[in-house]
């Protein structure tokens, strides 16, 4: 009873440290760049990296932390995902907190898309903004993803929009659709399991199973377009056949 | 409804069920685009677009900004071509 105690305690020490450590990095790093952004004579495209490139680190930094606390495990298996030159269009789906967090550590250089209250936040807005990610409140989302995916960039987008409310029924929203058919961009898919369920939405961010979660994060292999629907058809209907593929696509995948 | 107004119903009805896997039964004035016939703005972009090829009416997607309803779409096309 003490010692299980005790183990909870240590958890969520744990956790706290990590978030914070989390937090506290984030506002440095943007107040960093702030202050960069004022200096004259650096690229944005310069900018960009940087700022990318500690968000990696920073996101590696934190499941390393909390792994190291034992609050979680992972294995990865994401051969096609790191394979995939640039351009692609990286889809995953969306059952925790911390699913961008653990791609953003596996790999570099990824572009997403924010909510509008991580644009307008004073501690966040300043990093997103230079990374060069997307509002998803812009009226102009998909021409700016299509840009984005042209230019060579790799976008990761979580297709049901928010994390999931019950773990099991995938719901996909039309945007990753709008974005591919837009775009024409290769997918490439991945799977984000976790047990067990925690860090759903409306859990707290302290509540963790006594032994912790363990994720396993696969890659399936790359998706183009032609191969999935029928590109001749209207657009609209494009969007519509492709989100019910995904769906299907994932249905299966999880079984 | 006038006559007019029938006639633009009856081309928006071809287009909605070409565009969006929609019965036709559904596709009344009174019907919302987004909460009744799950049309997106995505998707009204590319309706504009195709709308403009079948009745050769030019909508600009601030004057389709405020369209909610079917009927407020046959009010925007019966404007335009009055006035051409």
């Amino acid at each position: 009873m003490v010692k299980r105690g005790l183990k909870k305690a240590w958890q969520i020490t744990g956790a706290a440290i990590s978030y914070t450590l989390f937090g506290l990095g984030a506002l440095i790093v943007g107040l960093v760049f702030r202050l960069i952004s004022v200096i004259p004579g650096i690229p944005a495209a310069t900018r960009q990296t940087w700022i990318r490139n500690c968000i990696h680190a920073g996101c590696r930094g934190f499941i390393l932390t909390l792994r190291a606390f034992g609050l979680i495990r992972y294995q990865f298996a994401l051969n096609s995902m790191m394979q995939a030159s640039g351009g692609h269009l990286v889809i995953a789906n969306h059952p925790t907190l911390i699913d961008v967090v653990l791609l953003f550590a596996v790999r570099k250089n990824f572009c997403c898309i924010v909510k509008g209250e991580l644009w307008h936040n004073m501690f966040t807005s300043a990093v997103v903004r230079q990374a060069g990610f997307i509002p998803n409140h812009s009226a102009e989302l998909i021409p700016l993803a299509v840009e984005k995916l042209a230019a060579g960039e790799n976008l990761i987008i979580f297709p049901e929009g928010t994390r999931t409310e019950t773990s099991d029924i995938i719901r996909f929203k039309r945007g990753a659709s709008n974005v591919a058919v837009a775009s024409g961009a290769p997918i490439v898919p991945v799977l984000i399991k976790c047990n067990p369920g925690a860090l759903k939405k409306g859990d707290k961010w302290y509540t963790i199973p006594d032994e912790g979660l363990c994720y396993t994060l696969t890659s399936g292999k790359r998706l183009h377009l032609n191969e999935l629907i029928d590109t001749t058809k209207p657009k609209t209907l494009q969007y519509r056949e492709l989100t019910r593929f995904l769906e299907h696509y994932y249905k299966d995948w999880m079984a | 409804m006038t006559e007019q107004e029938q006639q633009i119903l009856a081309q928006i009805k071809v287009v909605l069920v070409d565009l969006f896997e929609l019965d036709e039964e559904d596709i009344v004035p009174q019907a919302r685009l987004y909460e009744d016939l799950d049309i997106d703005s995505i998707d009204a972009v590319d309706l504009l677009i195709d709308l403009k090829k079948s009745t050769d009416v030019t909508v600009t997607p601030e004057q389709f900004s405020e369209v909610r309803t079917i009927q407020d779409v046959i009010d925007v096309f019966t404007a335009l071509s009055a006035k051409k």
